[in-house]
């Protein structure tokens, strides 16, 4: 009885990211849908960062966007004392590669990961190992 | 009644049932990406299901959730799904028990070393349902995560859900874990109020009744034949009331709202039977075939 979807893109998108990081096949099938092309959070498959930046809340700046083939990684800064890292997305992570270099992005610590956001939207998931689990998409009907 | 006035009405009964069937629905959909507020309080409300699904026991439930405000129609739920345990053995499961991390496993730095991706755990919840896609005039069945079924802005951060017998557990794990059979019950053309005894139309909380029937009886292998056995074994539908304006104005807003499957003698006595969560939650009960709702919040 839920007649305008439930599917919204930033649902597909989300789980689009995330298929890419738990199995093959998951990407390919989120990837015939239409609504995973239009996903608007990427959600991060690796994150190369200090300790003290992944554990801390506050914000990051990101200083550069490197875009190719395998994905795209953004490098980051902490806001607070300049420590470096960067996160890395799938290629077909759609919106990682629109940040601007200078965006400063809250990062807010929830039970299933961080959750980076810019002017109070998330654009950006790094799931932990429970949110993880959490996530997944397969079109089951053509 | 002058013109205008028809029109007025016409118009009022327009947009009260537009906003009743998007509340049954869940969102149009956009392009705005998620509040940081609504993601959190969702994934902490599917992270909360999960864990209760956990200490449930169970293997497989049917799950809701209040996607919309329904209660002017005396609704809690709008939307309902199955929910299994995916333990990685489970013939057509999505995700192997030996999984892999795609590109890097690096996590995090401590002094060089490297902090490896923790897998996907044993025992994953996986979410199956029919969705309609941005207020069209059809809808396919999805495999989906906990996260998933929570993301899409509900009215309320609650679920409810219930544990069906052993033997329904069984019967549905063989179903939802085959992508076949999933389909084996589903219409693409979708109406948010079609009429249970109707082939035409499908909705979700229909296509999850009818798929649970078929996976009861083996007869019932069309949709046909599952209606026929849900009669049988006295299924009751809820009966919300309409009046010929609601659904006039409804009818010419919404690709996915449709009247012309009810029988005309009910459809004019503005009876719109439907299949609801509450529906189901309570002739399972009646059949002794599921327990009470647990309600996570």
């Amino acid at each position: 009885m839920e007649p305008a979807s439930s599917l919204q893109p930033r649902i597909a998108v989300f789980a689009l990211a995330l298929g890419v990081v738990i199995s093959g096949n998951a990407r390919a099938e989120s990837s015939g849908s239409q609504v995973s092309q239009e996903s608007l959070v990427p959600v991060a498959i690796s994150v190369a960062l200090p300790v003290a930046l992944v554990a801390g809340v506050g914000s990051i700046v990101v200083t550069g966007v490197q875009a190719s083939a395998d994905g795209t990684v953004w490098l980051v800064e902490n806001a607070a004392d300049g420590v470096k890292g960067s996160i890395r997305f799938a290629g077909d992570a759609v919106g990682a590669s629109a940040i601007a270099a200078g965006t400063v992005v809250v990062v807010t610590v929830v039970a299933t990961g961080m959750l980076l956001s810019a002017a109070g939207h998330v654009i950006a998931f790094i799931p932990n190992e429970v949110g993880r689990s959490l996530s997944y998409n397969q079109r089951v009907s053509r | 009644m002058s013109g205008a006035s028809a029109l007025l009405r016409l118009l009022a009964g327009a947009l009260a049932l537009v906003a009743a069937a998007t509340a049954c629905a869940g969102q149009p959909c956009d392009t705005t990406p998620p509040d940081t507020y609504a993601m959190t309080r969702a994934l902490g409300l599917a992270e909360r299901v999960q864990r209760s699904l956990d200490a449930s026991g169970a293997q497989v439930v049917i799950v809701a959730r209040a996607g919309q405000d329904l209660s002017k129609y005396g609704l809690q739920w709008s939307h309902l799904a199955f929910a299994y345990r995916d333990d990685g053995t489970i013939p057509g499961s999505p995700i192997p028990a030996t999984a892999t991390v795609a590109g890097s496993t690096v996590l995090g730095q401590i002094s060089g070393q490297a902090i490896p991706v923790p897998l996907p755990r044993r025992g994953t919840w996986r979410i199956v349902h029919k969705l309609n896609q941005c207020g069209t005039a059809d809808a396919a069945v999805f495999r989906q995560g906990l996260a998933e079924f929570f993301l899409d802005t509900p009215f309320r951060y609650e679920a409810a859900y219930v544990v069906p017998d052993p033997e329904m557990q069984a019967a549905l794990l063989r179903v939802v874990t085959d992508d076949q059979r999933l389909v084996q019950w589903h219409t693409a053309p979708y109406s948010v109020v079609a009429y249970p005894w109707s082939t035409r139309y499908q909705q979700s909380n229909q296509w999850a009744l009818e798929t649970l029937a078929g996976s009861l009886d083996p007869a019932a292998s069309t949709r046909e034949r599952a209606q026929a056995w849900l009669q049988l074994h006295d299924y009751q539908p809820t009966v919300l009331h309409l009046d010929a304006f609601t659904r006039l104005g409804a009818r010419m807003t919404r690709a996915n709202v449709a009247f012309d499957d009810h029988p005309n003698s009910k459809r004019f006595s503005d009876h719109i039977e439907t299949v609801t969560v509450e529906s189901m939650f309570a002739w399972m009960q009646r059949l002794r075939i599921a327990g009470q709702p647990t309600v996570v919040r």
